[in-house]
């Protein structure tokens, strides 16, 4: 797979010319770029080991000291209530977010941070948290959207909808260029539709005979998934490609370079598990014929 | 023009196809600028969504140039760069008038329970999707936003679906202040729900996966604690040992149907089809969040059913709240956040890669290969968009 820089100011160097970007952050891009994912660790081009700069970086071993702190000495005196506030409620001072770790050592993971599981045992049995924006200094835009009321999707149905004036009017029909098949649990064919790639062939009949089924008869799901495997075999074979001529490359539609390129050891291994059973069987299928 | 198509169960290619037209006065003609491999394509590309047809183009993440406008379009002109919703919605139909856009009831014939998806299946209104030099947009004046001189294309593209998706997620968990906030996944959905969730005042953000680098990616982006799923016996108990036993406040599903964690749910659901995929994911939503809590969904199921505890969903008093993203009345909102520092969707991007491999990314971010979170697909002669100043 070529690999590209392609950001709206570099120059258009066309686009099979084009470079994939690994983790490569946009031009432009704006004041959170430390959070680039080329500075995920441990991940081969994405900057293998190489750890983040950024303050809530996660660190294994900070995070399995606090779990041990809890589970340890550090919960010896609490109440098991008070123990579990803590395990949960870890607060971390400065640009992280309220630290907590999981219960189980190393499942749950924290961010680097100023952990402090005295202070989140001085809430006691609380065991909801109490959140506020200065815990959660590091978070840009924390509690923007706090109140309910600036949230865009509240109340759920709102009207009238907040689109262009002069919109919203009656809908003119589109009309039917090609077979569109419509659900019957409703009246007719929608005012607009989409026309994309009509039913034809075998797998057509299968599909308009599972649109004479509601869509809540479960035939009319599995048929329309037999006409979608049929379909398959149709453009495969007499319907498209062979009868044009043309041999489909199946190995690159399905992605082989990619393979090849990122996942080389499971393609080699891939292919030698289906050589050793093709082999296999090959020689079983001699040795009856010979036998026979 | 050349458009990303599908031709079977973990294959697409890159091939030639008609250039589309308008074929509604509603409609205008987009010229992609960018446009996203979202986690739900996934779905679509292991073959699990049903009326996929080979020969569509997914992509219902994008944004675009107006290339072409019909004759009722008012609000948008030619040379307008355009953010486009995953929704496609008509704005006055018994949804559209109270915000549902996701649930429009005028752009799907094929089914009734989802509103129209650009890309999406047929069970989605059958549109071809924006991996591709050109889109059809349906309804112009409703749908696509104008974008602002000052957001980043990246920025914007990410607006169409996932930050918005992320952010209705924490949304829809009705986050009190001080509230513990659980979510599971840290896909880029995940991600965002977990950033959208410290905004509304979280006390503490938990992010579930079992993927290392996604994971380490999120504590520090979000920045949140996180928990492999590998290393828990007990992803209910675990979660309930970390908030004194009474469960979080708040659970969020952000994984969908093809969740792994739990050996039943992914036999019935990934590999004998007996369920809409695996449900696990929000099995352990249910059982993690404490009584009277809220558990947002945001995951992709499929339409039949799933095997989850709603006994328990009952027993406890939980309010389940979910859909597809209205993303259009987020927009403002979230435009705001981008431009005030509080949000930075384009960290996310890991790969850039042009249309025609768009088979190899695919396989990419589906196998999770090269620690890959979010892949931006950039259309033949577009790694160099034009400023918006010079188009209006």
């Amino acid at each position: 797979m070529a690999q590209t820089g392609n950001t709206p100011n570099s120059p258009d160097k066309g686009s099979k010319q084009a470079r994939r970007e690994s983790g490569r952050p946009a031009a432009g891009a704006g004041p959170q770029d430390r959070l680039e994912p080329e500075r995920v660790p441990g991940g081969g081009a994405m900057g293998s080991g190489a750890g983040s700069e950024v303050g809530g970086d996660m660190d294994d071993a900070a995070g399995r000291k606090l779990d041990c702190e809890r589970e340890g000495g550090g919960g010896g005196d609490m109440l098991e209530s008070e123990r579990n506030a803590a395990s949960a409620a870890a607060v971390a001072h400065g640009p992280g977010p309220r630290q907590a770790a999981g219960a189980e050592g190393g499942a749950a993971r924290t961010p680097r941070g100023d952990g402090n599981i005295a202070a989140a045992a001085q809430g006691g049995s609380q065991a909801r948290l109490t959140a506020s924006s200065a815990d959660h200094a590091g978070i840009p835009g924390w509690g923007a959207d706090l109140e309910r009321s600036k949230r865009p999707g509240v109340p759920m149905e709102r009207t009238p909808p907040r689109l262009p004036a002069g919109t919203g009017g009656a809908v003119p029909q589109q009309a039917e260029t090609v077979e569109v098949f419509h659900s019957i649990e409703r009246p007719g064919i929608t005012p607009i539709f989409g026309s994309s790639s009509p039913p034809s062939g075998l797998s057509g009949r299968i599909r308009r005979t599972a649109y004479r089924l509601s869509e809540n008869d479960i035939r009319h799901w599995l048929l329309l998934l037999v006409a979608d495997r049929v379909n398959v075999v149709e453009g495969l074979g007499l319907g498209q490609d062979l009868a044009a001529g043309k041999v489909p490359n199946v190995l690159g539609e399905m992605g082989i370079r990619a393979e090849w390129q990122y996942n080389r050891p499971a393609l080699l291994r891939k292919v030698a598990v289906t050589g050793a059973v093709l082999a296999v069987g090959w020689y079983l299928m001699r040795r009856r014929r010979e036998s026979g | 023009m050349l458009a990303m198509t599908y031709r079977g169960p973990y294959r697409v290619r890159a091939e030639h196809k008609p250039t589309p037209a308008i074929e509604h006065p509603g409609d205008a003609v987009v010229r992609v600028t960018r446009s996203c491999i979202c986690g739900s394509d996934l779905h679509l590309y292991h073959g699990l969504v049903p009326d996929t047809r080979v020969g569509m183009t997914f992509g219902h993440e994008f944004t675009g140039i107006v290339e072409d406008v019909g004759a009722d379009v008012t609000h948008l002109k030619v040379g307008d760069q355009v953010l486009v919703p995953f929704n496609v919605f008509c704005g006055s139909c018994y949804f559209c008038q109270r915000e549902l856009y996701g649930n429009c009831h005028n752009t799907n014939p094929e089914a009734t329970a989802v509103g129209g998806i650009y890309g999406y299946s047929h069970t989605a209104g059958g549109y071809d999707g924006g991996q591709a030099q050109y889109v059809r947009v349906p309804m112009a004046d409703v749908g696509p936003t104008v974008i602002p001189p000052d957001l980043h294309v990246e920025d914007a593209v990410l607006l169409t679906d996932a930050l918005s998706t992320g952010y209705q997620a924490a949304e829809m968990g009705d986050i009190a202040e001080g509230d513990t906030v659980v979510v599971f996944g840290a896909g880029p959905v995940g991600i965002f729900a977990a950033r959208s969730a410290w905004l509304m005042g979280a006390g503490r953000v938990i992010v579930v996966d079992h993927v290392d680098y996604r994971l380490d990616f999120v504590r520090r982006y979000a920045p949140c604690e996180t928990i492999d799923f590998r290393e828990v016996p007990d992803m209910a108990l675990h979660i309930k040992k970390m908030t004194d036993w009474l469960g979080a406040d708040v659970c969020i599903d952000a994984v969908g149907c093809e969740a792994s964690g739990s050996l039943a749910q992914t036999f019935t659901g990934r590999w004998m089809m007996l369920q809409s995929g695996a449900a696990t994911a929000l099995h352990w939503a249910i059982n993690s969040v404490r009584k009277g809590g809220n558990v947002s969904i945001v995951g992709v199921y499929g339409p039949t059913f799933n095997a989850v505890p709603i006994g328990n969903a009952l027993n406890k008093g939980l309010t389940l709240r979910m859909n597809q993203a209205s993303v259009k009345r987020h927009l403002p909102r979230l435009i705001e956040h981008i431009q005030a520092g509080r949000l930075d969707p384009k960290a996310i991007i890991t790969h850039r890669v042009p249309l025609e491999e768009v088979a190899d990314a695919y396989h990419l971010f589906s196998g999770k290969l090269d620690n890959c979170i979010k892949t931006v697909l950039i259309p033949p002669g577009m790694s160099n968009i034009p400023a918006s100043a010079t188009l209006h």
